[in-house]
């Protein structure tokens, strides 16, 4: 059987770094471009890539940031931690959409990825067709712990158990571990660097009030059992933006896309039609 | 068939450490832990004593005992977390100890976390022994 997805690579500098980014993306259509969570990569996104539904409307797209999975760190990583900032990932996905020649698309995030569609939200309205927030808030403190990158300490399955909890019980198991799989590849230092934006660096309850969203549609949805941030930290900052959409998933953890694809698809159908 | 003992009970911990002594995941992925910790389940105090992912002993401490670390929470805490499925927050060991106010990690840390792939694993069997709450 001949699979839809198709992987390659843009070429892109950022702030004098010169990036090789990976990308996958498959069906035609509104570009839906997917952005992983901390410390993983695109294959979070695998199932959706595969879901015809959605590949009859949408052309499904998923990027690697560099420093996870095929993007290779740039030249010199070696002399200073990897730290994201909110700045330095507005300013990758925006070159990378820039680089790839998509145009107007459909974002959809999950954790420190949907945070950050808040932010693009706020920044370029007029750039997207709306933001599709999963598992995110304007603030999620908390969750950066030096148990994340020790020596002492295995980082592959201290980070893969640090967040296979967050995911609901109800979620098929093969799924679940496929989550785990994942975060236990990342490199050292990696998911620590992701937190540190995800926990300390987020903070935008001073400006999601100011999202416009008549120009960009927001809607937000967390799992409830997700505790990295819970339904309550999502209504409270739906609460803030004007407009924006907020539902809570039940039987629902931290990682929508990869747990249980099936039931996403139910919760975003409605929006997906408003939407295009 | 049902079990009828008493959750977190000597007797029910007796058969929580068969469980997971028996347990096919911990057979590979717990060859290297061994330690010594305290799970306490409201006023209940027990000490497991685990070696090379086996639990060899789990007894009442002493004051001769000494632990690496400690699990604590209340018993209305775990009798929620030892459901089949259990609600949210609840359903987590590090989410329990890092969110819930009436549950906590204490002693060396460190040595917690670099276990704590086995030591999750663990404490979701019991989810497995079954047994009648309160």
């Amino acid at each position: 059987m001949k699979d839809p997805v198709t992987g390659r690579y843009v070429e892109m500098t950022v702030q004098g770094k010169h990036y090789r980014i990976y990308y996958e993306s498959a069906g035609q259509g509104v570009p839906l471009v997917c952005l992983h969570t901390a410390g993983a990569d695109s294959r979070q996104y695998q199932e959706l890539l595969r879901n015809r539904e959605l590949l009859s409307r949408f052309q499904v797209i998923a990027f690697d940031l560099p420093f996870h999975g095929r993007s290779m760190p740039p030249k010199e990583w070696w002399l200073e931690p990897y730290r994201l900032t909110t700045d330095l990932y507005v300013e990758f996905i925006m070159t990378f959409l820039q680089t790839a020649d998509i145009e107007e698309p459909l974002m959809l995030g999950c954790s420190m990825g949907g945070n950050i569609t808040l932010e693009l939200a706020y920044r370029f309205p007029e750039k997207f067709r709306g933001v599709i927030a999963l598992e995110a808030a304007a603030a999620t403190g908390g969750r950066l712990n030096d148990y994340l990158f020790h020596p002492q300490i295995n980082g592959g399955e201290m980070c893969a158990t640090n967040v296979y909890g967050l995911m609901a019980p109800q979620s098929p198991e093969h799924l679940r571990r496929d989550v785990w799989w994942i975060y236990s590849q990342g490199a050292p230092g990696v998911y620590y660097g992701d937190i540190s934006f995800y926990s300390e660096d987020w903070n935008a309850t001073d400006r999601v009030g100011k999202i416009d969203t008549s120009q960009c549609p927001v809607f937000l949805f967390t799992g409830e059992y997700d505790y990295s941030c819970s339904p309550e930290m999502s209504r409270r900052t739906a609460a803030l933006i004007p407009g924006a959409e907020f539902h809570v998933m039940k039987t629902m953890g931290h990682f929508p896309m990869s747990e249980n694809p099936d039931l996403l698809m139910e919760y975003l159908r409605p929006v997906l039609d408003k939407l295009c | 068939m049902a079990n009828s003992l008493h959750m977190f009970s000597p007797e029910w911990m007796e058969q929580f450490r068969q469980v997971v002594n028996e347990d096919r995941e911990l057979s590979w992925i717990a060859r290297w832990m061994t330690c010594d910790f305290v799970w306490r389940v409201g006023e209940a105090v027990y000490l497991f004593h685990v070696v090379g992912g086996k639990v060899i002993s789990v007894v009442a401490p002493t004051w001769n005992d000494s632990w690496d670390f400690a699990i604590e929470g209340t018993e209305e805490a775990w009798s929620k977390f030892a459901q089949p499925l259990p609600p949210p927050m609840y359903y987590d060991l590090l989410g329990m100890v890092t969110r819930l106010p009436e549950c906590r990690l204490t002693g060396n840390r460190l040595k917690a976390m670099q276990h704590i792939r086995s030591l999750t694993r663990m404490m979701s069997l019991v989810r497995e022994v079954g047994g009648e709450t309160r």
